[in-house]
């Protein structure tokens, strides 16, 4: 039986859906793990280990094995995408960018783990999907339309995929070229899709922060695949993610 | 990397609709909570300030209202609806400013599902008509973005972090649980 969990958590909605496997003590396990990592890298509560790590109070030797994974994790994407993907953008430590994706996908793994195999996690838009849905045939993802929020612009489908998705079509919400300090300019929304979550998200954070120059960047990643919206309405999609209808 | 099974299914139809078709939505929510919850601005997607032209609940066949058959044999006793018949599929919360303007948070439901979360487009949102000469890479598919996608499990998006965002969100959620529908 399919076991589905909604909440609100770390500023977003999260959804769990387990397909085959599943049961309520799962979905708690689940639930309490997001939990955790609110507590632990929310950068509005003035308590929470990232918060003491940036203020000094905490020293890297005796931060949490998590703190240091994504601190690791951060200054390789930061590498990674020439500076673009930077947890330090807003002048103080937020790994938002990446902690989102990469907690979904370590709930992911660790359903996987447990033997539910066949599951969707969506924390606010970054969607991990393993095995099939609860119709028996792989998951159905949409890729939200940039100009109309109730429409999709296309579907990826599959059995193992993180999909992560920045865009500029929210309100108030924009991305800073951290190399410039202006609002990058030129793409609307950036999908990477691939095998883990937290780097889908870094990398689809870092070629919206870009601009146009962010197409060709993302054309040179080996093993993500994307789906691009440009501010004039095009779109722009890898082969590998192309239409078969 | 992981040999992902990657396939797309780009749909001619463009179907604006993130309706969910399939059966079996699942468990029911965590809690239904039968206390007073208290005078919710459950209508302000109505209000002039907010429009909402992209509103599914008119065009949608899942929404009409199974006004059909009353349950026989229930006396009203107001305490907690069962959340198991929702008149719509979408639920508006409140809408909260914050120094942008204001947000507003739509869930949109197949059951107890939620298949995606919107905010209401804004009277005053800053309409942002960018040019750009956009070097097209050669390797990627290029076509003019349309509307399609059918049949879909969930949405891939961005969503803000506001905290108006997720007052508005919080709320429409609460409200989700307790049955309420817009």
């Amino acid at each position: 039986m399919t076991e589905f969990r909604v909440r609100e958590c770390m500023g977003t909605v999260i959804s769990v859906e387990i397909a085959s496997g599943g049961s309520a003590a799962l979905l708690d396990e689940v639930f309490a793990w997001f939990d955790e990592v609110d507590a632990r890298f929310s950068t509005f509560k003035a308590d929470s280990e990232v918060c003491r790590f940036d203020r000094g109070e905490l020293g890297l030797p005796d931060a949490s094995a998590e703190l240091r994974t994504v601190l690791d994790r951060c200054a390789d994407l930061w590498r990674e995408t020439d500076g673009y993907f930077d947890g330090y953008a807003s002048g103080r430590l937020d790994p938002s960018g990446f902690v989102k994706g990469w907690s979904v996908q370590v709930a992911s793994d660790r359903l996987l783990a447990a033997g539910a195999v066949d599951h969707c996690v969506n924390a606010g838009g970054d969607v991990r999907v393993r095995g099939q849905s609860p119709a028996g045939r792989p998951w159905r993802v949409g890729i939200r339309h940039p100009w109309n929020a109730s429409a999709t612009c296309h579907v990826v489908s599959g059995s193992d995929l993180a999909i992560a998705t920045s865009g500029v079509y929210e309100r108030g919400h924009h991305v800073v070229d951290p190399h410039t300090g202006r609002p990058a300019t030129g793409l609307r929304s950036v999908t990477v899709v691939g095998a883990d979550l937290g780097t889908a998200d870094a990398y689809a954070t870092a070629a919206l922060a870009m601009g146009t120059a962010g197409v060709r960047w993302l054309g040179g990643i080996v093993g993500y695949a994307c789906v691009v919206v440009t501010d004039e309405g095009r779109k722009l999609s890898s082969s590998a993610l192309s239409s078969v209808a | 990397m992981r040999r992902a099974v990657l396939a797309v299914a780009g749909l001619a139809a463009g179907t604006s609709l993130l309706v969910v078709v399939k059966g079996g939505a699942g468990a029911a929510p965590d809690t239904v909570a039968a206390a007073n919850a208290g005078p919710t601005p459950s209508s302000s997607a109505g209000t002039p300030g907010s429009p909402d032209p992209s509103a599914p609940a008119s065009k949608a066949p899942v929404a009409k209202k199974t006004t059909a058959k009353p349950k026989p044999g229930k006396n009203n006793t107001a305490a907690a609806p069962p959340p198991a018949a929702p008149k719509s599929n979408k639920v508006v919360g409140p809408r909260v400013e914050n120094p942008y303007g204001a947000v507003q948070v739509v869930l949109e439901l197949d059951g107890n599902r939620i298949v995606n979360v919107r905010t209401l487009e804004m009277p005053d949102q800053e309409a942002r008509s960018d040019q750009l000469s956009a070097q097209v890479e050669s390797q990627l598919g290029d076509e003019a973005v349309r509307e399609q996608g059918a049949d879909l499990d969930t949405v891939s998006g961005a969503t803000e972090t506001s905290e108006a965002y997720k007052e508005s969100l919080r709320k429409a959620i609460d409200r989700m649980k307790k049955g309420e529908r817009d």
